[in-house]
């Protein structure tokens, strides 16, 4: 027996423990016994959280199983045969995976890549020594040399990485395909796909020209894929006409390379001592099975507003599983309500109670997250065998596995804790005596939540104009907590006012207000989802807005194309002549090469073209007239340009290529010829001068300046015309700028196509820019919309589409994943009701209510759930989407036609298919005592 | 040895104003060992507010309550939970036993609550169904009792460990008079072992089993009578 007085004394230690053990011993056996009791409900409830636990854990697995290299593309990186390549980068390295990039890269040790000073250098002899030192025993070194070297046939000229190694070594000559033809021997040459696009196909006798200006002959052998390892090499036989630098710099762009035979696998352990000695190591052993520990190590930098914004929405997430689970629970709690009192008049205290139903609630939790989890492994497990490519092995991620188990069963305990509360509220004699416990209608919940929702709301929007995203993930979980602690007051209220409503309707909103219990969490869990549709449908469509506006400015006319130097650099001499045969050549409807000269500072634009010219650009703007300094001022577009287009106004040609509208370029170019500076009316004060701000980029000494100029107004108040400002030529030195070519414009009937693009590029790096890679001209096209942008690097050219289009699809998808929730929702809710109201709809049959009336009331149910969270997610949501977007800058936009469809479309559906599916046949039931 | 149950100037009064309702208006009644006291009165009497306010259940307006020597109308909600734990049981009309708990388990209920540790608790239940002599249903569920069985399980209950009152609130209203008179039969035994008894009914064939039976009408005593099972001479300690 207890060794303790009876009543108040509080007992001893060992005694306290050993009630608090015989509590959860209690609990555990009732809960036990309860899902056995009811396997309806049990079943139900595990079933509700087994799917969230079932769709997370075959997300983790999925994503564990999902190979970082599937097999095929090892293969494709080192053929069938190699264990590894290394490139060779100078100083040591530790590399790692970039989960984002899906590629493996490397960071120095010790050493800078900024700083020329601090860049490293080692000698390639000694490098290899070592690299072939550390590799595993068996295993073997092969050399293979990088370059730039310059391809010339007849009028075909390109500029390519080259490679060259032993294609008689059988596991070399397996990790690159061949298309058609063959691969190289002596006196051969083998290219890409990317060559013959520009005119060097099989058969073909070229000149291979190296750095050193030494230049032999070949044949080309054999055409191989476009890519190789994302570049398109010329491949040369060993012996070829490169030779082994002396040194390994890591400075360079092509890093000299190995490959690596042989039957041992290259280890992560292999891999990292050869990091240290200063190598980049891609190992077929670690590709396949990757080191946990090197994932995403690289970046160490974690953007708190990305942590908060994603902890807002597994808040939410967590809250809408947690409303869907919660209505279950709260019936069973409420349909034990007498086993419950029972136990009080026997002594146990209100955490006893609350015990009993947060045990039912980590055991459902419990059977529910371990089937969820073995569903979740089981079609993961489908999904591998379905895509062995993708997916080669089921692998299951241990902890985060456990973590979505665990999460399931707090969801569930989290669940059950409202009805635990009120089981251990709730007034026994009252309970005893059969009658339903009293709901007490504490306004304060009501208003501390309509205070919270409208200040979260509040805070969302603000935080969006601030730009501040903690404050935006903050504002969007007050704001959902907010409403969902007012939802009780809101339905109760709605039953206050039911009395004018026909019956069914009474009926509905009164059993909303009596069973809040029930009803609560479903307009909670409609409401979140609801919320979350409107908030993501209105951020979609400003994204939307923003592609579909007008608002993309042509930098020329259509179809015009540019090359530049690349950012911040000018051409050393005229380029013109050499162009216009390239050209001629690549465009043959192009128009003339018409050089572009910029403003560049003075001390920097006679220079070499490029060498610290980014310390030569003029930053230059126009203020409007009687606005603040900071309101929308007009600028030289530095990305595109050296500096602001500078021009007498005489070479009409170069105006219109600039995209100078007809109905404008008279007026343009008088202004020009007259040192006045054409710009928008808004820019020109009443006297005609404008106010410019001028300023060296990069340059501490030269602060800015501001001067005003002579200007003219062209074209109407909101036309918008390109490269604006465009300075003349006299107000060079007002500004204290000189001129440089900064580009030269190519004006074409159309836009080109792509190969015309590709060709022009390869012949005019090949002709101005030649082995320095680092230099390759930047190509682009005026379309006159957002299209392909051309870019140039040393993988060669590839084209960027503009990735636009997704937005409708994932609206979609955004929505019917909404209607979804909305309804499974509703319906629980109303599934549950239905079996409370199953004695009131026995006494309205018997008091002569036709066999309608259950579907009325049921579809009546449905509608006051799905309505009431319908509108309150909407409005709520919408306002956080606007925060949203505000924070984005994006320009506001709110979907209406979206917003309305979905708050018709979910109590519709909702109401409908209550009102479908329920049975007009009304059992008989009796009213037993709670 | 302290009363098992001792009242005193006991109201229990609902709402306020016009909706005030008094249901109790200054009752004594004491209860020793050994002693079955019923009280009988018509609906709205009172009888059953005088029963939770005895078990801690509801608390008094005001009033003292004293259980095996304890004012429980001055104990908070925990307190009373450990007096119906440790002193008071209760047996009702009908669903008096957890459903999902067996026989045994439901009887050694108040003593797993208590800290008591599982094997001694079953022990003391299966000590308790026998001395109702029901030992043979220990393991059973109560949907597979029979209605007197659950009562006398209940009984049990009430009396386990070392509970000593047994508060009864028509525990025969639900049971067929033969199975009705067997359910008293065995509360008059256990209060002749030791314990108090305070039982309330509407049927005088019940009461009169009782040592004394206090009438209630309107939340006060209307009068006071002994039953089969009362010394005349005990009249004069009836408090009224």
């Amino acid at each position: 027996m207890s060794g303790h007085a009876p009543g108040g004394d509080r007992p001893a230690a060992g005694v306290r423990y050993r009630q608090t053990l015989g509590r959860w011993r209690l609990a555990f056996r009732l809960a036990r016994r309860d899902l056995r009791r009811h396997t309806g409900r049990a079943v139900l409830l595990a079933l509700m959280v087994a799917l969230p636990v079932a769709a997370g854990s075959f997300l983790v697995t999925a994503l564990e199983s999902n190979e970082r290299y599937a097999p095929a593309e090892v293969e494709a990186e080192l053929g069938p045969g190699l264990q590894a390549k290394i490139e060779g980068i100078g100083g040591p390295v530790e590399q790692f995976w970039q989960p984002e990039d899906e590629r493996w890269f490397w960071n120095p040790v010790g050493w800078n890549t900024y700083y020329e000073d601090d860049l490293v250098t080692t000698s390639y002899e000694e490098l290899e020594q070592n690299i072939e030192g550390l590799l595993p025993d068996g295993d073997r070194l092969v050399r293979a040399l990088k370059d730039q070297v310059r391809l010339e046939d007849g009028d075909d000229a390109t500029m390519s990485v080259a490679v060259q190694t032993d294609f008689t070594e059988p596991d070399v000559a397996a990790r690159i395909p061949v298309l058609e033809g063959r691969l190289p021997r002596t006196g051969e040459i083998a290219v890409t796909e990317h060559h013959r696009d520009l005119g060097f196909d099989l058969g073909d006798t070229v000149e291979v020209m190296l750095r050193d200006g030494t230049t032999t002959t070949a044949t080309i052998s054999g055409i191989a894929p476009r890519y190789i390892s994302r570049i398109s090499p010329v491949l040369l036989p060993e012996p070829g006409p490169l030779s082994p630098p002396e040194e390994v710099t890591s400075a360079r762009f092509d890093f000299p390379l190995w490959y690596v035979t042989g039957h041992e696998p290259v280890t992560w352990s292999d891999v990292q001592n050869l990091n240290a000695v200063g190598a980049f190591v891609t190992s077929k052993d670690v590709l396949l099975d990757p080191p946990p520990s090197a994932e995403g190590s690289g970046l160490g930098y974690i953007s708190w507003d990305s942590v908060a914004v994603i902890l807002a929405l597994i808040v939410v997430g967590l809250l809408e599983a947690i409303w869907l689970i919660g209505p279950a629970f709260a019936v069973g709690a409420r349909r034990d309500t007498r086993s419950l009192a029972l136990l009080a008049v026997n002594g146990a205290s209100a955490p006893t109670l609350r015990a009993v139903m947060l045990a039912r609630g980590l055991l459902t939790g419990a059977a529910g997250s371990v089937v969820g989890l073995g569903l979740g492994i089981a079609a993961a497990a489908v999904l591998v065998q379905a895509i062995p490519d993708r997916l080669p092995a089921l692998r299951l991620p241990g902890a985060s596995l456990v973590i979505v188990l665990l999460v399931g069963v707090l969801v569930a305990v989290a669940s059950a804790w409202p009805p635990a509360r009120r089981a251990a509220r709730a007034d026994v004699v009252t309970v005893l005596a059969g009658r339903r416990p009293v709901v007490t209608t504490s306004r304060r919940p009501t208003i501390v939540g309509a205070a919270a929702a409208v200040g979260g709301v509040v805070l969302a929007v603000v935080a969006g104009t601030q730009n501040w995203a903690v404050g935006l993930a903050a504002g969007i979980v007050i704001a959902d907590l907010g409403l969902i602690l007012a939802c009780g007051g809101i339905v109760a209220l709605l039953g206050r006012v039911a009395h004018r409503l026909p019956w069914t309707w009474r009926f509905a909103l009164r059993d909303a207000a009596r069973y809040r219990a029930r009803t609560v969490p479903a307009i909670a869990a409609v409401l979140v989802a609801m919320a979350g549709a409107s908030a993501a449908l209105t951020y979609l469509d400003a994204e939307e807005v923003v592609m579909e506006l007008p608002q993309y400015e042509p930098w020329a006319s259509t179809g015009t194309v540019a090359l530049s130097p690349g950012y911040g650099r000018v051409f050393s001499k005229d380029e013109s002549e050499r162009l216009q045969e390239i050209v001629d050549g690549a465009l043959p409807d192009a128009g003339p090469v018409l050089p572009v000269p910029m403003a560049l500072a003075p001390a920097d634009a006679a220079g070499d073209a490029g060498t610290g010219s980014r310390q030569g650009l003029i930053d230059l703007f126009v203020r409007p007239v009687g606005a603040a300094d900071s309101d929308d001022p007009l600028f030289a577009d530095l990305g595109r340009w050296p500096g602001p287009v500078v021009t007498d106004g005489s070479d009409l040609d170069l105006l219109h290529a600039l995209g100078i509208p007809e109905d404008h370029l008279d007026q343009v170019a008088e202004a020009l010829a007259d040192g006045r500076l054409p710009l928008p009316p808004s820019y020109v004060d009443k006297n005609g001068n404008a106010r410019v701000s001028v300023r060296t980029v990069f340059s501490d000494a030269s602060p800015r300046k501001e001067v005003v100029l002579p200007a003219v107004a062209v074209g109407g108040p909101e036309e918008r015309l390109p490269n604006l400002p465009i300075l003349p030529e006299a107000l060079l030195d007002e500004i204290g700028a000189e001129s440089a070519t900064g580009a030269y414009l190519i004006e074409n009937p159309a836009v080109p196509a792509d190969e015309q693009v590709t060709l022009l590029q390869a012949r005019a790096d090949a002709a101005l820019v030649g082995f320095d890679a680092a230099r390759r001209l930047t190509v682009e096209v005026e379309s006159g919309e957002h299209a392909d942008s051309y870019v140039s690097n040393v993988m060669g050219p590839f084209a960027t589409p503009w990735s636009g289009g997704a937005q409708p699809v994932m609206g979609l998808a955004i929505a019917l994943a909404a209607v979804f929730l909305a309804l499974v929702g509703t319906w629980s809710a109303v599934a549950l009701s239905a079996v409370d109201a199953r004695p009131d709809l026995a006494t309205l049959a018997a008091v002569g209510a036709g066999p309608s009336a259950r579907r009325r009331v049921v579809a009546a149910q449905a509608a006051t759930i799905s309505v009431i969270g319908s509108v309150l997610g909407l409005v709520v949501g919408t306002l956080i989407g606007v925060g949203w977007t505000l924070l984005t800058s994006l320009p506001l936009a709110v979907p209406w036609q979206q917003l309305a469809a979905l708050a018709i479309a979910v109590p519709v559906l909702a109401t409908v298919a209550a009102w479908t599916v329920t049975s007009t046949r009304v059992t008989p039931a009796r009213r037993r005592p709670l | 040895m302290s009363v098992p149950l001792e009242m005193k100037g006991i109201t229990r009064t609902h709402g306020h104003g016009v909706g005030e309702v008094h249901a109790l208006r200054g009752i004594d009644l004491t209860v020793r060992e050994g002693e079955l006291v019923a009280v009988m009165g018509p609906s709205g009497s009172g009888k059953s507010s005088l029963l939770n306010i005895a078990g801690g259940l509801d608390s008094p307006t005001s009033g003292s309550v004293r259980v095996a020597g304890r004012d429980v109308a001055r104990l908070g909600a925990r307190d009373r939970a450990a007096v119906r734990r440790r002193d008071v049981g209760f047996v009702f009309q009908d669903l008096n036993l957890v459903p999902a708990l067996t026989a045994v388990e439901n009887v050694a209920l108040p003593l797993e609550l208590d800290g008591v540790r599982p094997g001694a608790a079953r022990a003391d239940a299966e000590a308790a169904l026998a001395d109702v002599g029901l030992p043979e249903v220990a393991d059973r569920f109560p949907e597979d009792l029979s209605g007197g069985q659950q009562q006398c399980v209940a009984i049990a209950r009430a009396l386990v460990g070392r509970r000593r009152l047994v508060l009864a609130d028509e525990p025969t209203g639900a049971l067929d008079s033969v199975t009705g008179e067997s359910v008293i039969r065995l509360l008059r035994a256990r209060v002749d072992a030791g314990a108090a008894g305070l039982l309330v009914t509407h049927d005088a064939r019940y009461a009169a089993w009782a040592d004394r039976t206090v009438h209630l009408r309107d939340g006060l005593v209307a009068g006071t009578d002994g039953g089969l099972g009362t010394d005349l001479d005990e009249l004069q300690g009836v408090d009224a």
